[in-house]
């Protein structure tokens, strides 16, 4: 009986690590021309999935192979095993997204110690641009992303609006209500951002917020509670496109499609929805964009061409069913025409003053 | 509601009302619906648009798919077993049943694909519970975590964004008046899963055999109950269940993605609990568990009207299963 639990435990064992090694592919972090760059993807998120993509095509055109390392329940632990597991492996620099602004510390921590370069896309925070070898980071200026989509709200509508916010607690789903009801022209206490606030000009009462957690399902819960509660309401600003998309069906299913919906991101469901008519405004980024620039800045860092140590805001176009065809979109990793065009511009310019 | 406790009976064995109180109405079982005459009456008072038909439509629309799932939660708990993986797995069936609808087949072909698969997962849960060798808390989370790398393997994050006829019928309302009564169309399936569960739970010989096994394992076997064929067959009705919730839910929000149905295996639960049945077997029911999901369907959306942020939501719900778990145990 002994003897046949030891021959399953080394038969188990033997599968498995004969698994593990084919799943890890065992490349050599150096196998391809100029090294391999680590790619922290927090999460499944399409968002996180496109600026991958964005970064293997821009690695591939400059010589460098790209690898993933999944953290899909977006945890602090597996992060920072991930930025050990890749410094052992001899990775050159390393690239993608942190699950947190906690996290970043022994993340970027890590990589210092081991002289990795490092660059984020989002979680930026002043601290840490002095640190060694951070690059740097690149991500929308929050308030000011959102601000064009409050203006617009406040020229085509009357009466009441709501928020459809994403998590908050991170800042970033802060930051965007806050630039938001700027440019919608509220008088209040914009960075607490609670209603009731009267704004532009009188024409407009911002009447109630909830929030979504970034999320289709939760969205679509959010908005029906809010036509509930405000029955005339006239437009609502919706975080992101994936909540946008699930609002719509609420406010399509309860017969409100009069109301004025505005977004951003640029994502391809939300770029339909512009062109469908049913989302009148989006301010847009493209995740694979971002993707291509952190890598070009990665090579930049590693030849000498750029110092470490700053912010860079990502390309956005506000787009209404006018000029929809200026946004870049979240694709543009499928076409290498695209890419090579977009890898033709000049790098990013550092902002000058970046905040505290 | 006594009539819904019936801890460890053999099957056809006459119930009896817990513990010895009325034998017609079990006081502590009322407690979820006294809480919601409570919260109703408050928050009318402070927002008179929380009575308005519109308002009740959402609450019912909300509550459905996650009222679904709950029975089938229920008659595992009942059972003495649980399943931790339905999140995913409502994901995965309106995933199997998106991405085919994207390659234009059938929708009858494609809704009876995306039950299946979830059935299978069902299945291959109620194969492992069976077993005994661990418990279906491991079994099923492990089910979960393998969901999730499929589903967003399957999807690769994006969501599937037309759910074509499935859309049709349940992202909308019905038609008004008899026998519909202009209800949002997610409800109708959602009472009718209600009624078969109670029938299932009260008539049925697998019914009775969870509240067996549920009540004492080891006695059902002694007695000739089949415990690992009837584990088995529960588990593959709560995968048939988590399917339909797949199909309500994608059709309502028209999408399939991994993240569709989030946390809605410890809101099944909670639900469950909230109205009764206990969390180690041998007690609960239907109507007791519609009760807990009328309840937290209550809760989340009187909150919001009274002005509270939805953190607040987080916190009531806690408070709420921690009562219901301390009046479960004074019921026994």
């Amino acid at each position: 009986m002994k003897s046949r639990l030891v021959r399953t435990i080394i038969a188990s064992g033997t599968i498995m690590a004969t698994i593990g090694l084919a799943l890890t592919g065992a490349t050599p972090a150096s196998a391809n021309g100029k090294g391999t760059i680590a790619f922290l993807l927090s999460g499944p998120d399409l968002y996180y999935q496109y600026g991958l993509k964005g970064a293997e095509a821009a690695a591939t055109k400059l010589g460098y192979s790209v690898k993933a390392y999944p953290n899909p329940n977006i945890s602090p632990s597996v992060e920072l095993a991930n930025v050990k597991d890749a410094i052992a492996q001899g990775v050159v620099a390393i690239d993608g997204y942190s699950v947190g602004l906690s996290t970043e510390d022994a993340t970027i921590a890590a990589a210092s110690r081991a002289n990795v370069p490092i660059f984020l896309m989002y979680g930026y925070s002043h601290k840490y641009l002095n640190q060694k070898d951070v690059v740097g980071f690149e991500q929308v200026n929050l308030s000011p992303f959102s601000y064009p989509v409050g203006a617009w709200l406040g020229s085509h509508v009357k009466g009441q609006i709501a928020i459809i916010t994403g998590q908050l607690g991170r800042g970033d789903a802060e930051g965007y209500r806050t630039g938001f009801l700027q440019g919608l022209g509220c008088k209040g206490n914009l960075v607490a951002g609670l209603p009731t606030m009267t704004c532009a000009k009188g024409n407009v009462t911002y009447v109630d917020t909830e929030t979504g957690h970034w999320l289709r399902p939760d969205a679509y819960k959010a908005m029906q509670d809010i036509i509930g509660k405000y029955p005339n309401l006239a437009g609502v600003f919706v975080m992101n496109e994936d909540m946008a998309v699930g609002a719509h069906t609420a406010l399509v299913a309860a017969h409100k499609t009069n109301v004025v919906e505005v977004s951003q991101n640029g994502a391809p469901y939300g770029l339909a929805g512009v062109a469908a008519g049913w989302l009148k405004a989006s301010d847009t980024c493209s995740p694979a964009l971002e993707g291509i620039n952190s890598i070009r800045l990665i090579d930049a860092y590693i030849n000498h061409k750029v110092s470490g140590g700053h912010l860079y805001y990502s390309h956005s176009v506000f787009v209404t069913k006018a000029n929809l065809s200026q946004a870049v979109g979240w694709t543009i990793f499928q076409n290498p025409a695209a890419v090579t065009k977009y890898m033709g511009l000049p790098l990013l310019t550092p902002v000058p003053n970046p905040p505290m | 509601m006594s009539t819904e406790t019936g801890a460890g009976l053999a099957p056809g064995a006459a119930r009896r009302p817990a513990s010895g109180r009325s034998k017609n109405v079990d006081v502590y079982s009322l407690w979820p619906i006294a809480v919601m005459v409570l919260i109703i009456i408050a928050t009318a008072l402070s927002s008179p648009r929380f009575l308005s038909v519109f308002n009740f439509e959402n609450i019912l629309s909300q509550a459905a798919p996650l009222g679904i799932v709950t029975m089938g939660q229920c008659i595992l708990l009942i059972s003495g077993g649980l399943d931790l993986s339905v999140g995913y797995n409502i994901a995965f069936s309106s995933i199997i049943t998106g991405l085919l609808l994207e390659h234009n087949v059938p929708l009858p072909v494609a809704v009876l694909a995306g039950i299946a698969a979830a059935t299978a997962v069902g299945f291959v849960n109620g194969v492992l519970a069976a077993q005994g060798r661990a418990h279906p808390f491991i079994i099923t989370l492990g089910m979960s975590i393998f969901l999730f790398g499929l589903d967003t393997q399957l999807t690769g994050g994006a969501p599937v964004n037309n759910m074509k006829g499935l859309y049709t019928a349940f992202g909308s309302y019905l038609p008004g008046g008899f026998p519909f009564f202009g209800l949002p169309s997610v409800t109708w399936p959602f009472l009718i899963v209600v009624l078969l569960t109670y029938g299932f739970l009260r008539w049925a010989p697998l019914g009775r055999r969870a509240y067996a096994i549920g009540g004492n394992e080891q006695a059902a076997y002694l007695s000739g109950i089949p415990v690992k064929r009837t584990k088995i067959y529960l588990y593959t009705l709560m995968g048939a269940l988590v399917g339909i919730t797949g199909m309500v839910l994608s059709g309502q929000i028209n999408e399939a993605s991994f993240n569709l149905a989030q946390n809605f295996e410890l809101q099944s639960i909670a639900c469950a609990v909230i109205g009764g049945t206990a969390l180690f077997g041998g007690r609960g029911g239907a109507f007791r568990s519609l009760q807990g999901v009328a309840l937290w369907g209550l809760v989340q959306n009187s909150i919001l009207f009274i002005g509270f942020s939805s953190n607040y939501q987080q916190m009531a719900l806690g408070v709420i299963i921690i009562i219901a778990v301390m009046v479960t145990r004074a019921q026994r």
